[in-house]
């Protein structure tokens, strides 16, 4: 190709047939791309001409088993992990192309890490690992956490993440009047810090602490809460 | 979401379970395309092996990939062919595969009277398209021939039939397009 002026139109279109079969230079390879990306007409004669070299290739005939255990080899271990009973309804999202449909679905993949979280709410996973859709490890090692009163009556149970922050699942603890809350405190060594306001009620209240947090108690403050306990412990216990 | 019945799905209702992870889905793509995908790679590189593996790297990127397939741009069997086409074209045209060829065949590429390896082309191509070539005119078959099932540049093809290059180029395109006019009025291709 001769540098310096641009190629015209028509001298593209004259290379569209030897470029749908593979027989142009490398630079010319690459200025029919370029050129491919915004010209729709030409596109269009690109597709006619590959699909008629596509009928040129024999149809019927077995393909080989041998070379499909290849593949499948080779493709192993690149599955999704199933991700937990979903939140999104990806069906209701379904759109006109394929394409479209099919990265969606795998953007949907990275989704599911919030469905995670969801599912721990509902108690449904004491240790989970997530994957992320470019395959990093996105939550691992979530820990169920058993708080309880010293005679063993009250208890309560929370599900905490590698950050720190988590939910608690379950607690069969009264409901409290209207001035009064649940706290929860995260106990590492002598360090005492609230983990977070629980309400009223604290089933399913989401809390945040440091990560590395070695145990947990629950006091009954003032509202709206307090720096620091002001009463002892209804429940506490330690990470296992 | 698994589709029932494989073998009554459509070829882009397929790539969409490709999307999903559904590997039984590849599975029967790969039983409907891929004697096509490994006879097209075998006649361009002419070495079983390298064909074999060829077809596997289209199929194994179509799984990771399935999104570059878009069913409004063309059917899926001339999209996975074209992707091996042009993989099997890179292959040969990689200089230690072109001596290797050169040694075999004694000279690029095999070109008896009729401008074409006329054995291979049987066996290559399908039954009921060989009319439709066999009208074309001869001129523009073996620039076609050549230049697709040989892997030459439109150049490698001109210097080969000793025509202008120009001419070998155009030579491609309208030969395609009477093809296709061809195999339409057949009923062959939509």
């Amino acid at each position: 190709m001769s540098s310096g002026a641009p190629i015209t139109h028509d001298a593209l279109r004259e290379l569209l047939g030897a470029y749908a079969v593979d027989a142009l230079t490398d630079a010319e390879r690459t200025a029919v791309d370029e050129h491919l990306a915004s010209c729709a007409a030409c596109r269009r004669e690109v597709a006619d001409h590959l699909e008629t070299v596509a009928m040129l290739s024999s149809g019927p005939g077995r393909a080989p088993a041998e070379l499909w255990a290849r593949i499948h080899d080779d493709i192993e271990g690149s599955d999704a992990p199933a991700p937990p009973a979903p939140v999104v309804d990806i069906a209701g999202r379904r759109q006109a192309t394929a394409a479209a449909e099919a990265s969606r679905v795998r953007r949907w993949q990275g989704v599911a890490v919030v469905a995670a979280v969801v599912a721990l709410v509902l108690g449904v996973a004491t240790a989970v690992a997530v994957t992320s859709d470019d395959g990093g490890q996105v939550f691992a090692g979530a820990q169920r956490v058993e708080l309880t009163s010293e005679d063993g009556v009250a208890t309560a149970s929370l599900v905490v993440l590698d950050d720190g922050s988590g939910i608690v699942t379950s607690s069969n603890l009264a409901p409290l009047p209207a001035d009064r809350t649940y706290q929860l405190w995260a106990i590492d060594g002598d360090d005492v810090e609230s983990a977070g306001v629980l309400g009223q009620t604290p089933d399913l209240a989401p809390f945040t602490s440091g990560g590395g947090t070695g145990a947990f108690a629950i006091t009954v403050e003032q509202v709206p809460g307090a720096s620091a306990p002001t009463t002892d412990p209804v429940v506490s216990g330690a990470v296992a | 979401m698994a589709i029932e019945d494989l073998s009554a799905a459509g070829d882009a209702a397929l790539v969409i379970a490709v999307g999903r992870y559904d590997e039984a889905a590849l599975a029967e793509l790969y039983q409907r395309h891929g004697s096509a995908v490994l006879r097209l790679a075998e006649r361009v590189l002419r070495a079983r092996e390298l064909a074999e593996d060829v077809t596997q790297e289209v199929f194994v990127r179509l799984w990771n990939e399935p999104d570059r397939f878009d069913p409004e741009r063309g059917s899926l069997r001339s999209f996975l062919l074209a992707q091996a086409h042009r993989r099997a074209v890179d292959v040969v045209r990689s200089e230690t595969s072109r001596r290797r060829r050169e040694e075999r065949d004694g000279r690029g590429s095999v070109v008896d009277d009729s401008g074409f390896d006329r054995a291979v082309w049987d066996l290559t191509v399908a039954e009921h398209v060989k009319g439709a070539l066999e009208r074309l005119p001869e001129r523009e078959r073996e620039a076609i021939a050549l230049a697709y099932f040989d892997g030459l540049t439109y150049r490698e093809v001109a210097t080969t039939l000793a025509q202008p290059e120009g001419t070998v180029k155009s030579r491609i395109r309208s030969g395609l397009r009477t093809l296709r006019a061809s195999l339409v009025d057949a009923g062959v291709e939509p």
